[in-house]
């Protein structure tokens, strides 16, 4: 019979890991940003990756990270990139972040 | 056993790491370990940035999650004899501390995120909460796994015990102990126990999270669920139950979803249900919907609630570890107590025993709340003083104005002044400063606070929310709350600060159960440190906070106003007289103190005198 940890270690292998160059976009969306609006910004991710046909993109439902002030956030990060916090994220700020940031490679740095 | 664990080793390749030569640490690990034999036995893998920059070139060995910084051959051929080989932690090539999260850029960030310890926390705003995957790779179900593998059922216990844990719910019971309990006796009574016991035990997790201004169980649920569920299925091995209830509040819908999805990823994959990972142990966890009364966040209440009774307590002993659910022997632990045992297992209760204070170990999670610049979760280190929080990751007072108290403990604690601002945050100094550790929640409150009406605010919520069933509760909490709105409507007289003091000890000495005890903590601590305010209440019928609408009238300044009549248009009782381009005027007498006409005033001439 199998030990657990080889059971699990199997469980672990099932998922592949997404390709180190691809950019996870972290919405937080626990109740704290849900009420502020981060289920609209995830959807504005969602339509604006879809629309400008980025394959390298991935956008992920997170948790609650702590600033509930600061909400709607999502963190931007790619391999061993310094990952990016954009907060109080709208619709334009969304837009800036998918051109700028996840086409262009450029951190909006006016957002910090 | 240590020599049996199969090793990882995790070479980091974040920015920092592959700069100053951090690539170069794989070849020479490679070379090392096929130099001693050890090729196959040894995984080698890459991590992505651990944002302890100063150290790099960094290695984690794992599963004992050991961080090794500042690395060059030499020290990794030491690491590989004595920690690889000997099994032991090279210490002096440890690197000390906690996450540095100067590498994460964001607002402010650096304070908010560099006192905090997070452990119960540790996946919160990382992992995906819908993705079982995602926390399968956080190190999911590796403490379940050595668990079921390596350790009986009183080791599991020892642990906990050896650890510290105290339940973070607030009464700070020493979790290993009440497990212990629960695992000890038997479920039928002395004489009709067979001698076949097929004993029943049930583990219960108490999600009823009901302190206004508190969300710390929700948060927690919201961002892993996971955690919760490994951690259940662990405490149902320890005592030898087959069977978890999660209570959580209807109002939580998204926590309940996230809850359901974890259950059902679980059960899927073997790790609930049926004999859990081909061991023969099988524990399955079901939630149960709380219609949202506070009262039901107490153990005997919750359990007469998920029977399916009127949610009341009962008298203590026999305690739920004796006789609970279905007079069953149930162990019920708080959200955050249940968080903190996968990590502890993972990591040995030495590990947990080193954090926090001399009696409170490990770290606390509050949720920040009131007059604060930063909101949130936070999550620090016992021992941490309530200054450390409210200024240093709060940000302190939003608008910059004065601190007056902070609050903890919910309806439960009491307000602590700011010459108590140095307490270090752990159950026994909360409890000397006059409040408690409570749940977590944490009110801060400025200036522009009154708090006798915050000792109303929190009395209105607790007399509410007696059930009813004694007495001292059910009457006490309706007559203190009597006296304090006599008293913030300048109906109070200076024997009512006695007549406060004498019942708040008669309700806390005979109600029944925790809510009754402790309702009347939150005048208690404001009569003791905020007395001032009381007697400018009812001497000169004054508020100082200027929050207390009976004691003050609406006046228009004369030389603001511009006659421009919208004051008088929104006056539901037409208290205001004046021509139009004319200054205008209140009279006191009609007043009915709503405020419209001060928030409608484009010149902000009205204000509260």
């Amino acid at each position: 019979m199998a030990k657990p940890t080889a059971i699990l270690a199997e469980l672990k292998r099932k998922k592949k890991p997404g390709a180190e160059e691809y950019y996870r976009v972290r919405v937080g969306l626990a109740t704290c940003g849900i009420s502020a609006g981060a289920d609209k910004i995830r959807e504005e991710f969602d339509r604006l990756v879809k629309e400008s046909g980025l394959k390298n993109v991935e956008v992920i439902p997170t948790g609650c990270v702590g600033r509930c002030d600061l909400e709607p956030m999502a963190e931007v990060t790619r391999g061993a990139d310094t990952p990016v916090l954009y907060v109080h994220l709208t619709p334009e700020k969304v837009a800036r972040i998918v051109r700028e940031h996840l086409i262009e490679g450029k951190p909006v740095e006016e957002f910090f | 056993m240590v020599e049996e664990i199969k090793r990882k080793i995790v070479v980091c390749s974040g920015t920092a790491c592959t700069d100053p030569g951090g690539k170069r640490l794989e070849p020479m690990l490679s070379k090392i370990l096929q130099a001693r034999g050890l090729e196959d036995q040894v995984e080698i893998e890459e991590a992505v940035g651990y944002g302890l920059c100063k150290n790099c070139p960094m290695i984690v060995v794992e599963p004992d999650e050991v961080f090794y910084g500042k690395l060059d051959e030499a020290k990794l051929q030491k690491i590989i004899d004595e920690h690889i080989i000997g099994g032991k932690p090279v210490e002096d090539l440890r690197v000390k501390g906690s996450v540095d999260t100067s590498s994460i850029r964001m607002l402010g960030s650096a304070d908010f995120f560099g006192k905090q310890l997070r452990i119960t926390l540790r996946n919160c705003g990382i992992i995906d909460p819908e993705s079982f995957d995602d926390y399968l790779q956080m190190r999911g179900y590796e403490a379940l796994a050595k668990v079921i593998e390596s350790m009986t059922p009183e080791q599991v216990i020892e642990e906990i015990e050896r650890s510290g844990l105290r339940g973070r719910g607030g009464g700070g019971y020493p979790t290993g102990l009440k497990w212990r309990q629960t695992a000890a006796v038997c479920s039928y009574p002395a004489r009709e126990c067979p001698t076949e016991p097929p004993e029943q035990r049930y583990v219960i997790c108490n999600a009823d999270e009901g302190d206004p201004g508190a969300f710390m169980d929700r948060s927690a649920i919201e961002g892993d669920p996971f955690c919760l569920i490994e951690a259940m299925t662990i405490g149902g091995y320890a005592i030898g139950a087959n069977r978890g209830y999660i209570y959580v509040r209807a109002e939580y819908p998204l926590a309940i979803k996230r809850l359901e999805y974890a259950i059902a990823g679980a059960r899927q994959r073997g790790l609930l249900g049926e004999n859990i990972f081909g061991s023969g142990f099988s524990f399955d966890i079901e939630i149960r919907l709380g219609a949202g009364a506070f009262v039901c966040g107490e153990e005997t209440a919750l359990i007469a609630s998920m029977e399916g009774r009127r949610g009341m307590p009962r008298p203590r002993p026999p305690y739920p570890a004796q006789a609970g659910f279905y007079d069953c022997p149930t162990l019920i632990n708080n959200v955050e107590t249940w968080a903190n045992i996968p990590a502890i297992i993972l990591n040995g209760w030495e590990w947990f025993s080193n954090l926090g204070t001399e009696k409170s170990k490990g770290t606390k999670v509050f949720a920040l709340a009131g007059k604060i610049k930063n909101t949130g979760l936070v999550e620090v280190p016992m021992g941490t003083t309530l200054r450390e929080i409210i200024y240093d990751i709060g940000g302190g007072i939003r608008h910059d104005k004065q601190f007056k108290a902070v609050q903890t403990g919910g309806p439960s604690g009491g307000c602590i002044p700011e010459q108590f601002l140095d307490t270090p945050v752990d159950y026994e100094s909360l409890m000397r400063a006059g409040s408690m550790m409570g749940s977590g929640g944490m009110i801060v409150m400025d200036e522009d606070t009154c708090m006798v009406d915050v000792a109303k605010f929190f009395l209105t919520f607790t007399q509410g929310e007696s059930c009813g069933k004694c007495t001292p509760c059910r009457e006490g909490t309706k007559r203190l709350l009597e006296i304090l709105t006599r008293i913030t409507e300048g109906n109070g007289v200076v024997e009512d600060l006695e007549k406060l003091e004498k019942l708040s000890n008669h309700v806390k000495r005979a109600s029944l159960c925790g809510l009754g005890q402790s309702a009347p903590n939150s005048i208690l601590s404001t009569l003791q440190n905020f007395r001032d305010e009381y007697i400018a209440h009812i001497e000169a019928k004054h508020c100082p906070a200027g929050v207390c609408s009976a004691l003050l009238d609406y006046v228009i300044d004369p030389d603001k106003c511009v006659g421009c009549t919208l004051c008088k248009k929104v006056c539901p009782v037409d208290a205001i007289t004046g021509e139009p381009k004319n200054v205008h005027t209140i009279d006191p007498s009609v007043c009915i103190k709503c405020g419209e006409c001060k928030k409608k005033c484009p010149v902000k001439a009205i204000y509260l005198d």
